[in-house]
This record gives C-alpha cells, sequence and structure tokens, in this order.
C-alpha cells in the first residue's frame, strides 16, 4: 500500500458517504447549504488527520479490549481542542460551524477509520487515509449540499440569488426529506459511474 | 489474571491523564482570548443596535425570570454617550421560535422607540425562518415605536397604537417571535427602566 492509492481509496474507491455510507447523521443533517457541507467536512478531516496519526502511534500499547475507551478518549480530545482554539482565534469561523463540531466527536467515519485503519497501520499511511476520507467526506457533504441550497433556495454558495430568481425555490429541499433525496440521486449516480469499472 | 484488569485499567488512566492534562494547557491558554472575543462581539452587537451612535456599554444586568411575560430571557445594559448621558438601552431578548429560542438585541431609545435589532441565534429553517436575518425584516423596527404587531402581506404602515410588521414568507412563527422578543424589550424598557431614569 502507497500513499496515493490510500487517498485515492479515501476520496474515490472507498468514498465514505457514497459507498461505505457511513457518518448520515452529519451527512444528512447539516448539508442544508454548500457552505455548511464544506465547513463540516473540513473540520471532521482535520480532527481525522490528528486522531488517526495519534491512535497509529499508541497502537502497540493499547491492549485490545481498551481500545475503544482510549480511541473515543484521542478524538474527543482533540475536538475539544480544535473548539477552543476556533473560540479563541477565529470566532467568525466557530460562528457558522459551532453547532457541528461537537458532532464530529460522534461522527463515526472517525471512530471506523480508527478501528479499521489506524490501529493496524503506520503513522504516515494513516495521516494519507485520513486527509483520504476526510476529503471524500467533504466532496460528498458539499455536492449534496450545493443540489440541496440551489434547489431550495436558488443560490450556490449563497451567490447568485438574482440569477436564479426565474426557479422555483422547493423549500422541501432544504427541510429533512430533501437530504434523503438528493443522498439517494446522487448515490444512483455514484453507482451507475462505478459499476462498469468492477466487472 | 489480576494482571489482565490491572494492566489495561493503567494503560487507560495514562491515556486519560495525559489527554487531561492536555486540554487543561490548551484551555488556560484560551481562556482569556475567548472572554475578550466574547466582550468584543456583545459591543459590536450593542453598538449595531444603535446605528450611527458610539456609545458606552454598562455590565449587563439580567432580568429575574417570574418577571418575563411569555420571553424565555431578558438582560439589558444602559447606554451612554461621551458625556455620560444616558441614550437608552440595549436589551437582550429571547422568545420561542419554530427550531427553539431565538436570541435578539433591541436597542431602545429613551423615548421608547426602537433604534434597531439584531439576531444574536437561532436555529430556524435555513431558508425559510433564517431570513429573519435579512436587513428587509430587520429594518421594518427600525425608529418604529411598540408594540408590534405581525401581518400576513401587504397591510405594513402603522395607525396610531400598533406598527405592523409584515411576516416572513411561510415563517409566520418566527417573525411572530422576533416581534415578542421586540414587544417584550421595549415594554420592559418603559415599564421599569425609562420612569425610573435608572
Amino acid at each position: 500500500m502507497n500513499p496515493a492509492k490510500v487517498l485515492k481509496n479515501g476520496i474515490l474507491d472507498d468514498n465514505p458517504t457514497f459507498v461505505q455510507v457511513i457518518g448520515m447523521c452529519p451527512t444528512l443533517a447539516v448539508t442544508t447549504s454548500a457552505i455548511n457541507g464544506i465547513g463540516m467536512g473540513l473540520s471532521t478531516t482535520a480532527v481525522l488527520i490528528c486522531s488517526n496519526f495519534v491512535i497509529s502511534l499508541i497502537r502497540k500499547f493499547v491492549p485490545d479490549q481498551i481500545r475503544i475507551p482510549a480511541f473515543i478518549v484521542v478524538i474527543a480530545s482533540f475536538v475539544t481542542i480544535v473548539q477552543m482554539i476556533l473560540k479563541a482565534f477565529v470566532p467568525s469561523l466557530d460562528k457558522s460551524l459551532g453547532l457541528f463540531i461537537p458532532l464530529i466527536v460522534v461522527n463515526c467515519i472517525i471512530l471506523a477509520r480508527a478501528e479499521a485503519f489506524a490501529s493496524k497501520n503506520n503513522p504516515l499511511l494513516s495521516i494519507f487515509d485520513g486527509i483520504g476520507m476526510g476529503l471524500g467526506f467533504t466532496v460528498a457533504l458539499t455536492a449534496i449540499g450545493i443540489v440541496r441550497e440551489f434547489l431550495g433556495n436558488g443560490t450556490v454558495f449563497g451567490f447568485g440569488a438574482d440569477l436564479f430568481e426565474f426557479l422555483p425555490k422547493t423549500l422541501i429541499m432544504i427541510l429533512a426529506p430533501g437530504a434523503f433525496f438528493t443522498l439517494a440521486f446522487l448515490m444512483i449516480i455514484i453507482n451507475i459511474i462505478r459499476k462498469p469499472k468492477s466487472k | 489474571m489480576i494482571n489482565d484488569i490491572l494492566k489495561p485499567g493503567i494503560i487507560l488512566f495514562v491515556i486519560a491523564a495525559i489527554a487531561a492534562g492536555l486540554l487543561g494547557v490548551v484551555n488556560s491558554a484560551t481562556e482569556k482570548p475567548i472572554k475578550e472575543q466574547e466582550i468584543k462581539t456583545m459591543n459590536e452587537a450593542k453598538n449595531m443596535v444603535f446605528p450611527g451612535e458610539n456609545l458606552e456599554f454598562s455590565e449587563e444586568t439580567e432580568v429575574p425570570s417570574e418577571n418575563l411575560s411569555g420571553l424565555s430571557s431578558l438582560a439589558y445594559s444602559v447606554g451612554k454617550d461621551e458625556t455620560g448621558n444616558i441614550t437608552g438601552y440595549a436589551v437582550k431578548s429571547a422568545a420561542k421560535g419554530y427550531g427553539g429560542d431565538i436570541s435578539i438585541m433591541v436597542g431602545v431609545s429613551k423615548d421608547g422607540t426602537v433604534k434597531g435589532i439584531s439576531i444574536l441565534g437561532h436555529s430556524e429553517t435555513p431558508g425559510l425562518g433564517a431570513n429573519a436575518d435579512n436587513d428587509s425584516f430587520k429594518n421594518q423596527y427600525k425608529d418604529k415605536k411598540a408594540p408590534f404587531e405581525v401581518v400576513k402581506s401587504g397591510a405594513s404602515g402603522n395607525n396610531s397604537e400598533v406598527t405592523y410588521i409584515d411576516a416572513i414568507t411561510s415563517a409566520t412563527i418566527t417573525s411572530k417571535a422576533v416581534t415578542t422578543a421586540v414587544n417584550g424589550a421595549v415594554y420592559y424598557c418603559k415599564s421599569e427602566l425609562i420612569k425610573e431614569g435608572a
């Protein structure tokens, strides 16, 4: 396994949202706009890289019976540190992401990667896995966010309100059901693209 | 046998202790900047509801919950101009909206006129109730006198007793919550603060 392959694996072949279908709570909840999707995706990526790295470093000292509590302690500490630093030095970012950051602790992508990858591989590969999976998650959330924001609010990244004024605003796309619709249609598209390759 | 229990326990203890130590260090390093940021944002929010004026605000006074009629919380600070005269009150007020409490800041001048409002926090539906943060909605309160009343469409303007507020499309509950919070803030200023001259 080389870093490039690990990276590609996370973004495309094993995309956490569209292929593995994990981490659905934040995926469905925060993708009401493209900006929210990117924000949640990138903060998850940051935590995922740090937690993968540390968990990979301590993997040999942690006995099997206590690995889950040990991983959770590491993950929760990183999330808390990220939140305190954002609050103190980048309050504007904290204001727009504030709600989502504590959600990262319970995001199962982080624990899944700690279990499935970081606890079995060396620190360098684990960092790349964190980057790959994190970016895969970010891309997926942003894609869902763009579709929902465009159909529901007539904007893309908050812009274009005048440009798309003629379009009807389908409010249900921004409400909870819209998240399921969008996720389903994007998954159909991804599966159609992926299918020829796997044969 | 005892080792099977003791060893993992000690290792978990060490990991947790290191994590706790690290969090303590980061916390003590960020505690002061976080406080300063909060005070700064609060001051900016207070000055925003008195457009064009540069006021000094006193510390916030929390209004005890038994004196709130229909509001979730109420707190005020007294605004003074450079010469030390009381110009108005910045009132932080919250009322129940569609998705939880909507917290707003209302600038009330000495004669009970609303100078401006700003939304401090809400969890309303994006695209619907969240539009309460748009200037086109908030400016309806500007330089107007309470009480405000929400109307569904078109009938804006004012008669002698009430000022009409145009509701946000498909977000009447949100519009009403903001209006309740504004009315409560003005009412409190008029009945408790202005008559005392405090």
